[in-house]
């Protein structure tokens, strides 16, 4: 498998495994270490990748694997170790509720996409600032050369503008 | 600031897919740095190869060519040449250190050494006496006897001499006597001749470097 190849259809995996990853260990952190080792893996033997059928369920199954053995080596307690373990016994059903959280996580984020822009241009910028990249008040206040006051009153009307919009969209 | 459950899920699902596009793209990051050294790796392990079999190729080249060299036959001996070690001589045949040289004959060489017998003029130890008038000159000599005019040599022994392949005369040394009567000398001189110089026309037989020892060797098998 080339880097291209292994790009565009190994990388936006990444999402699955970092649900998976999350859930076995409880940290976003550690999970993201652990899908990286799982990267490395796979890179490494890119070679064998080509041969195998179903690349989703190999790729799930050596995250599991991994956090598996994180878990193990880290001394996580019994209770955690066995109850997350045994809720990725059924691998299959597993990555089928992963791939749906996912596309899920997809179509919401596309939906507030589209729904900012159709605001004004400071609405927008203030709520990606204060929502999306969860900036200070006074950060934003700095790169926007704001008052705090000017900013939660564009904020508060820019909320307002999107409730209406999502109710109308869940009204259809 | 409170936000609508609904809308708050937008938002979560929103930051949740920014994270993983920053996650995705640090991932390709990382590719990108593997490939490079795996290439690098890739590269410097072909130059080691590269280098490693050269010298390898080199070494089995060199174990060849020592190997040909061991196995291959000694050249062979040029016809022409007679190999042989001085120290093959035998001691008791060996020729005294002292030899009368004289010029070679014209005569053609045999294959075996050609003895003869000839007459050598009475020559004088000394440059002297060979310039004087009673000095009987070589063409007349026959039979070991100087004809020459008002010169009467005799020689109790004959000096016999031996002409090697390269012309060059090997005399066997031995004390001669000469008894010579002129019209100019009173009375009878003897004379022991131990050696003679090589002339200017004459070679030295043991001045020769590469073929001495053939010649010494030869030396040996003379019978005088």
């Amino acid at each position: 498998m080339t880097t291209d190849a292994f790009k565009k259809n190994i990388i936006p995996l990444q999402s699955h495994l970092q649900i998976l990853a999350e859930r076995m260990l409880g940290d976003a952190t550690d999970a993201e270490d652990a899908v990286q080792e799982v990267f490395m893996h796979l890179w490494e033997s890119r070679d064998k990748l080509d041969k195998v059928v179903n690349i989703k369920a190999y790729v799930m199954q050596a995250t599991r694997a991994r956090c598996i053995d994180i878990i193990r080596s880290k001394g996580h307690s019994k209770e955690f170790a066995s109850s997350d373990v045994d809720a990725t016994l059924n691998l299959h059903d597993l990555t089928e509720e992963i791939s749906e959280e996912v596309e899920l996580t997809e179509r919401r984020s596309a939906m507030l996409h589209s729904m900012l822009d159709d605001l004004p241009e400071k609405q927008r910028q203030l709520i990606r600032l204060r929502y999306l990249e969860e900036k200070e008040i006074a950060e934003i206040e700095k790169n926007m050369k704001m008052t705090s006051s000017n900013i939660y009153t564009t904020i508060s009307r820019a909320i307002q503008t999107l409730k209406t919009k999502l109710k109308n969209e869940y009204a259809r | 600031m409170n936000t609508p459950d609904n809308l708050q899920q937008l938002f979560d699902a929103a930051k949740r897919k920014q994270k993983d596009l920053r996650r995705q793209q640090k991932l390709s990051d990382l590719v990108d740095q593997w490939a490079a050294a795996e290439a690098a790796s890739k590269k410097s392990r072909n130059r080691r190869t590269l280098w490693l079999s050269m010298g390898i190729a080199a070494g089995i080249l060199l174990m060849v060519s020592i190997g040909l060299r061991a196995l291959q036959p000694e050249p062979p001996v040029n016809p022409g040449t007679i190999v042989a070690k001085i120290d093959t001589v035998p001691q008791n045949t060996q020729p005294e250190p002292s030899i009368t040289v004289d010029k070679p004959s014209p005569t053609t060489p045999t294959d075996s050494f050609h003895k003869q017998k000839t007459v050598t003029k009475a020559i004088a130890s000394s440059t002297a006496e060979r310039d004087t008038p009673m000095l009987a000159e070589k063409e007349n000599s026959v039979d070991g006897v100087n004809r020459a005019d008002n010169d009467s040599i005799i020689l109790d022994n004959s000096i016999e001499q031996a002409q090697l392949a390269d012309n060059s005369v090997a005399t066997k040394p031995q004390k001669t006597v000469y008894e010579r009567t002129s019209n100019r000398l009173v009375g009878t001189k003897k004379t022991s001749i131990i050696s003679q110089p090589a002339t200017a026309d004459s070679r030295p037989l043991l001045a020769l470097t590469n073929s001495s020892t053939s010649i010494t060797y030869e030396l040996g098998k003379i019978n005088f």
